[in-house]
Order: C-alpha cells, then structure tokens, then sequence
C-alpha cells in the first residue's frame, strides 16, 4: 500500500519538489521549487497543505537559511497561512539543529522520525476503534488512514471508511476518497451535509480527522466542517478522535482563523460568480468537550 | 464579506419559495445562503432570488455554517421542505441544518420549497455541477446519494 501523499514534497538536491495536490486525482504533477518565494507561493495557493505544508517548511529552511533565518522563513510562512503554527515548527527545528550541529541533518532526521511516529500514532488509534469500524472522516490526513486501515487489519478488525467530499477544494474527493481507492480499500463518498443523515442511521460508529492545531486542553482546529461533525457525533453518541500534533497550552479562541479569497467558495464550478459575495474561513474549532479523544504524534495523551 | 461583518443573519437551507423570501424580508439582516449540496440549489435557485429581490445575503459551502453557530452568527434557520405534512420531509442536508440548529439554540422555520428541478442536477458527491471529480466508472457504489430526510424530532 502506498500513496504519493504520504510524502508530498520532497527534497532533491538543491530544489523541493511538491506535489501539487490541487491537480489530483486528474494528474499527479510536481512543481519545482528553487526560490522561497516560490515557496511561498506553493503554499498560498494551496498546492500543498497540512503534512506538505510542514515539509516544504523543513525543506525551505534547508535550502534557504543562507538568506533568511529560520524565525524569518517561520514569519513569512505564517503570513501566507496564519492558522497554523509554523513559529512553533521553527522552535522545534532549531532544538534540532543545536542537537545536530546542521539545519539539513535536523531536518531530515525530525521528518524521518515524524513518519515512524504518525505510524505508531495509527497502531494506538486502531486499538480505540471498533472491530468493524465504520469510519467518517473529512479533508485528508496524508496517507495516515492507509496507515490506520492496516494497523486495524493487523489486529484482526474491519474498516470501512465513509469520506466526507470536503467543499470546496474536495480534499475528501479528490485525496482521500482517490488514495483508499487506489489502495482497495473500502471507501464511500459522500457530501458533507450528509453526516446527519448517516449517523442518525447508524452508518457510522465512529470519526477520525485530522488537526491543524491543538490546545493542551483537548480543543481542535482543523478544516472547516470538523466542527459541524463533532457536534453531531455529540448528539449521536458517536466517538469522534482527532489526530493532533504538539498542542500548545493556549486559548483555542486566540489563534486566528484564516480567511480565504471569497473566490475559492466555487472551486471547480464554471461560471461567473463575480457579483455573489462570500463567506470562506479555511478552519473551525471543535472544542474539548467534543473530542472523544485527541490521538497525539508523541503518544503524550 | 468577513466573519466579523455577519451578525444575526438568517441561513436558508433548500429552495425559495416567494413565502420565503417574504419571511426573509420581514426579518430583515444578512442571509445566509448554504451552497446546498448536491444539486447546489443555493448558487442555483437563491442566489439568483435574492439578487432579484434586492436582499442583501452572503454565500457559502456547507461546511461553513458550523463556525457560523460557534461564534453565535446565525439568528434563524429557514429549511424551505419538500413537504409538511404529518411531519416534515427535507431534501439532503436538511436534517444536519436543522440539528445544528438546534443544537446550538436557535429556532428553525420550516416552509415548502419554491420550485427547483432536482433531478436534473447532482445527486451525488461524485459530481459537482456536472463535472465528475472521481476518476474510474467503477465507483458507482461508492457514492452515497442525496435522499429525502425525514425531520421527525426536531
């Protein structure tokens, strides 16, 4: 089992290759990237998110600290996609590079351990599941439900996973729906309105998300419509377990949310939507008292 | 329009009806316009209404509305239903709309939708405005279709 986005962006040589996800499933292509402003680009326009966005953060910091140091690399970032917490990566890749002596080794070093760790993330959260889990998730977790599906089958449980389409770049679609499939496994699709419906008839018996951030108090910003499942999960009495990384011991409600251009509301709709005014927060925030349990990369909770 | 400019608007969920544009303008305030996926009857059917009506509304996909009640948005939900009688029948997504509602306290309005042609347009996630967005002709069962929901508790 396999799929390209278990590692998104990749380092040859003195260039980062990204894979650009907003092409997938209709072609896998990677964009070059030699300059950080192209970096920065990539990662404004989507091209990579979540673990790709942590990557090409690893990646840039290797291939551009003879420019800018890692605290500026950190700040531009974090002005192109303000939600997430790239101040933070910056602290953990300088404790690296103390330790190590050099940014490149750090780096590789941390994102080779990171994988290791997401897989033994996957083996404590399959031991939390059912035995014939029906899983609802939504956006994409990088590879990390394939990591979960076998870590279930080798403790001898089912899985069946129910992919929320995710409006409106379709992650759920176009990545997560497309790498489960690839890999035969089973998989059903549906819209994000949906969930209700599903739940209220017993189709789904537990949730599993990702999480752009995390407080120490349990609390959860991920993809917008996380918040919307976990309250009905709630409601129906249905575990919902987030997988978080590094919380930080801070106010869920001071980290800002990231608004995207009103535009992007009709990704992938033809026509002209110039004079329909929109709404698009990128995040929400699922609170503790919603999470069932949050499955962190350190084993911590 | 930012997050921070809505305040106590209306979401519609479903297709307009003219009773139900004229509970929006009674109400007064920003509508919220939901997507209303599969078939999209939000950028389809009321976007257009409302444009016609002169009645100022900002859009979004579905996703969106949960944030919408976390920070306390949303004033009124207004389900336009398939049918009411001996209880209420809603097209996709009527229920989740009506339990977010609830569950976050505000009062849902159920009205008969206006008209709109359903079946011509998606039914599924599989498609977007016509356009598929799954790869293979093999995936039919893998779809979970948009089917009438019963809003018997709410």
């Amino acid at each position: 089992m396999d799929s390209p986005l278990l590692f998104p962006v990749k380092l040859e040589g003195s260039q980062i290759r990204v894979l650009d996800e907003t092409q997938i499933p209709f072609k896998e292509e990677y964009i070059t990237v030699d300059t950080l402003g192209k970096a920065l680009w990539v990662l404004s326009a989507m091209k990579t998110r979540s673990l790709g966005q942590v990557l090409l953060f690893f990646y840039s910091c290797v291939l551009f600290s003879d420019k800018f140091s890692i605290d500026q690399i950190s700040e531009k970032f974090k002005q192109k996609r303000p939600t997430f917490d790239f101040l933070f990566l910056a602290q953990i890749l300088k404790g690296q590079t103390q330790k190590t002596g050099d940014i490149r080794s750090a780096a590789l070093g941390f994102i080779s351990g990171f994988d290791k760790l997401r897989q033994a993330r996957a083996a404590r959260l399959a031991q939390m599941l059912p035995a014939q889990a029906s899983i609802l998730t939504i956006c994409n977790v990088n590879g990390e439900l394939i990591y979960l599906y076998q870590a279930l089958e080798r403790i001898s449980k089912k899985a069946k996973f129910i992919v929320c389409e995710t409006r409106p770049y379709l992650q759920g679609v176009r990545l997560t729906f497309w790498e489960l499939r690839k890999n035969n496994i089973d998989a059903r699709l549906i819209c994000d309105n949906q969930v209700a419906a599903l739940m209220k008839e017993k189709k789904i018996n537990c949730v599993v998300t990702g999480a752009d951030r995390a407080t120490t108090k349990g609390d959860v910003i991920n993809k917008v419509g996380t918040y919307s499942i976990a309250c009905l999960a709630k409601y129906f009495n249905i575990p919902f377990y987030s997988l978080t990384q590094y919380p930080r011991d801070i106010d869920v409600n001071s980290i800002p949310i990231e608004e995207r251009l009103k535009d992007e509301s009709f990704m992938f709709l033809e026509g002209d939507f110039s004079q329909v005014d929109a709404v698009y927060p990128a995040f929400d925030v699922t609170p503790a008292k919603f999470v069932t349990e949050c499955v962190e990369i350190t084993g911590s909770r | 329009m930012k997050l921070e400019e809505i305040k106590n608007a209306t979401v519609v969920w479903g297709a307009l009806s003219e009773e139900g544009i004229t509970f929006l303008k009674n109400r007064g305030g920003v509508v919220v316009v939901a997507e209303g996926r599969p078939g999209l009857v939000g950028l389809y059917h009321n976007v257009e209404l409302l444009k016609k009506e002169n009645i100022e509304f900002v859009y979004c996909v579905d996703n969106v509305l949960g944030l919408l009640f976390y920070k306390g948005k949303i004033g009124k939900m207004l389900v336009m239903c398939k049918k009411i009688e001996l209880g209420v029948l809603g097209r996709p997504g009527s229920l989740q709309a009506a339990l977010l509602s609830k569950i976050h306290g505000v009062s849902v309005e159920f009205m008969v939708e206006g008209e709109f042609d359903f079946e011509s347009r998606d039914k599924g996630a599989a498609s977007l405005g016509g356009k598929m967005m799954v790869l293979g002709n093999d995936c039919g069962g893998c779809v979970v279709l948009g089917k009438d929901e019963v809003l018997g508790e709410i």
